[in-house]
């Protein structure tokens, strides 16, 4: 079946089908979420930690507070540093620019970062089928997803899902690595094995970790060492950032990375941090000759604009949130259908997607607020997700959302039976004589009709002949004499 | 003191005894209580599905029929959550009723963060020789903020073993509709926290939100019918009276 939010619930039972698989998960969260603890104990108990999420959320704030000033002069000073930005309104745009950029310097073969964005903008797929260059992924996850034709399980943990057997296998079966079990073995073999591709490479493909508006640089992060063997050997660079994936100034872009990565691998630093003004000056010895920006949009901007989707915004994509998410750790990131699995892609994806085809994203979520508590830049994903909800319910043009008769029905009826008691006594009276003809003893087991999935998993009990309210008038009003 | 009892419908109709021992520990401890016969539903079913306009008239009447009321306690963290958090907000452009909102939010609260925060009250003077696990509700945790206050209370228990479940902070779920549109998925979750309340060797599993209690019964009910769920209003109040005993 094919990986589409369209096809979430489907998927999702699937998973959960799988024998084993949801326990392995929750393993896997578990301890990724012991090391992001730790690394995030630098700031102290909860209320450090708190604090270091304020300051966060102040320059994200101050980000979006100040938006297009902070892309103009990024735009600015990036240019006057020898780059060249492009805008991408949408996936489409972006990767037309890189063909554009790969048939204009005549490229060969290119080394592509891992990097959300560029699995948004699908850029893999347009290389292999509409260019003439061939592509090479510079990271060991992307890598081995691709020899299991498997999208990333996670933002920044890409094959989270995988045990090192696994990873070992296919890495024995695709380039012919020694089988092992030493995980530094591997790391060693598979360097040697990038670092021969990365270094043909003509052109590199990264992500943008953050960009800094008052130097026009990029901060790129990552733990092998390729994306800056690629960035510095091949002639041309191309590095596509989203609007809001920027701040004023470094400071500010080494405190947003450094909570990212303490939420994301669990890491006090990441062990490369690069950070590139521009294309090689004359004398350098290193680094591309044309750097191109491409700053996307896709469906962000409106977002922006319309104030009340712009919360979406703050994110940082570390993708904490999914590893704390009850529904993520059940079923993992395929069922989502994007790139962003977990909670951030669920409030994210209808802002490019729409809320039709993205609607079991913002419903299939129990409003837990796991998610909102430990997010770093303090994302409010359960107000964004009943927006969602809310525009959905009530028709919106701008998000494609049409409205579901039917259930808009069953819940104006709903909203009418509890207007008044009297018709809320009714209702009742109706209800338990449909719930208790189907029980069994104490409880009712099975029943056909719009509740019968509960029963899949669960009973539930029958209900008492007589409300509370009766209760109250017969007797209980009687406790406050006793009392006396 | 005065205190008026907000018993949501799931209590009303579904768990009336957990609405029983509500009213029998309130007046015990010296309350005298106000019931509104008139009140139904909150509409947190409505809102959370989104029919924001459609539950505004449903928040009105329940800001209407609580007016008078200096403190309205309730059983349900999720409920309370919806009083106070988003009726402001669904009715955030009608100033009067959002200034109404506001006040009944401020008059509103959850069991056991009324008797900790408000009334001073941590002993109710039960006795349970036993292990107890308690499970934080979602909207209890990070709704209202109440984490310490059950706890108190159940500690002041005599004699009881109170430990937390593993994952302790995870979600039973429920999650309303949630539980019914994507029953794989909560059937799922409940299982694994059903199977942290067993392997923790508790006897009872103690939740102060009707949702948690309805959801994670009708699991025990299926797969361990020994194994009991309780309100904490409902374990308190019955292990206070074999206390007296």
């Amino acid at each position: 079946m094919k990986l589409t939010p369209r096809n979430f619930r489907k998927l999702a039972r699937e998973e959960i089908a799988k024998e084993g698989q949801s326990k392995k998960l929750i393993k896997k969260c578990h301890e990724l979420n012991v090391i992001q603890e730790e690394a995030m104990s630098y700031y102290g108990e909860q209320d450090g930690q708190d604090r270091a999420r304020g300051i966060a959320g102040e320059i994200r704030t101050n980000t979006l507070d100040n938006l297009l000033e902070l892309l103009v002069r990024f735009e600015v000073n990036a240019s006057l540093n020898g780059s060249k930005v492009l805008w991408a309104e949408n996936g489409d745009e972006a990767v037309s620019l890189i063909g554009q950029i790969i048939k204009q310097h005549n490229i060969k073969r290119v080394s592509k970062s891992k990097s959300s964005l560029l699995e948004e903008i699908n850029i893999s797929e347009y290389i292999k089928t509409k260019t003439d260059a061939s592509i090479y992924h510079n990271n060991l996850g992307d890598f081995i997803n691709e020899e299991l034709k498997s999208p990333p399980f996670h933002l920044n943990n890409p094959i989270l899902n995988l045990e090192l057997e696994e990873i070992v296998a296919t890495l024995h079966k695709s380039i012919g690595i020694p089988l092992t079990d030493n995980p530094s073995d591997v790391a060693s073999y598979v360097n040697d094995y990038f670092r021969s591709h990365n270094l043909k490479a003509d052109m590199s493909i990264t992500g943008v970790n953050q960009a800094i508006a008052s130097t026009g640089s990029i901060l790129i992060v990552e733990n092998a060492g390729n994306i800056r063997i690629a960035t510095a050997n091949s002639k041309v660079q191309v590095a596509v950032m989203s609007i809001e994936n920027l701040c004023d100034n470094l400071g500010d872009a080494f405190f947003i990375n450094d909570l990212a990565t303490r939420n994301s691998t669990g890491q006090t630093i990441s062990s490369y941090l690069s950070i590139i003004n521009g294309p090689k000056l004359e004398g350098e010895k290193d680094g591309p000759s044309e750097l191109y920006v491409i700053i996307l949009d896709n469906g962000r901007l409106d977002a922006y604009l319309a104030e009340e989707h712009r919360e979406v915004l703050r994110c940082i994509k570390c993708g904490r949130c999914a590893t704390v998410c009850p529904v993520f750790k059940r079923i993992g990131a395929y069922p989502y259908g994007n790139p962003y699995p977990g909670p951030i892609g669920n409030i994210l994806m209808p802002l490019i997607l729409g809320l039709n085809e993205t609607k079991h994203l913002y419903q299939a979520c129990t409003l837990c607020g796991a998610c909102s508590e430990i997010c770093p830049v303090q994302v409010p994903h359960v107000d964004l997700i009943m927006n969602y909800r809310n525009l959905k319910a009530n028709g919106d043009r701008k998000l494609d959302a049409t409205v579901n008769v039917w259930n808009k029905m069953l819940f104006q009826s709903y909203a009418r039976a509890i207007s008044k008691r009297s018709y809320y006594d009714r209702s009742i009276i109706g209800m338990r004589a449909y719930l208790n003809n189907n029980a069994n003893g104490d409880y009712i087991e099975n029943l056909s009709g719009p509740i019968q999935s509960w029963f899949i998993t669960r009973d539930f009990p029958v209900l008492p002949e007589h409300t509370f309210q009766h209760y109250w008038k017969t007797k209980g009003h009687l406790l406050n004499e006793e009392g006396e | 003191m005065r205190v008026s009892l907000f018993i949501p419908c799931t209590v009303d109709t579904i768990l009336v005894n957990v609405g029983q021992d509500f009213a029998n520990i309130m007046s015990d401890l010296g309350f005298k209580l106000n019931y509104h016969s008139e009140q139904t539903c909150c509409g947190q079913p409505v809102i959370t599905a989104g029919y924001l306009r459609e539950a505004r008239k449903n928040a009105k009447k329940f800001i209407d029929i609580f007016a008078d009321d200096e403190y309205i306690v309730g059983l349900s963290g999720s409920c309370i959550d919806t009083i106070k958090n988003e009726y402001v907000k669904i009715l955030s452009d009608e100033p009067i009723w959002a200034e109404r909102a506001q006040s009944l939010a401020s008059r509103i609260y959850e069991f056991s963060q009324f008797m900790v925060d408000v009334a001073e009250i941590e002993d109710v003077a039960a006795t349970y020789n036993g292990k107890v696990a308690y499970h934080d509700s979602c909207r209890n945790l990070r709704g209202l903020g109440i984490k310490e206050q059950p706890r108190r209370m159940l500690n002041a228990v005599k004699g009881i073993d109170l430990i937390s479940l593993n994952d302790n902070t995870e979600c039973c779920g429920f999650g309303g509709a949630f539980a019914i549109k994507y029953p794989y998925l909560s059937g799922a979750i409940v299982r694994d926290k059903v199977a942290s309340f067993i392997d923790s060797e508790a006897d009872v599993l103690v939740v102060s939100d009707p949702g948690c209690l309805l959801n994670i019964q009708g699991y025990l009910h299926r797969a361990y019918p020994e194994k009991k769920v309780k309100h904490i209003v409902s374990f308190l109040a019955e292990n206070r009276e074999r206390g007296k005993e």
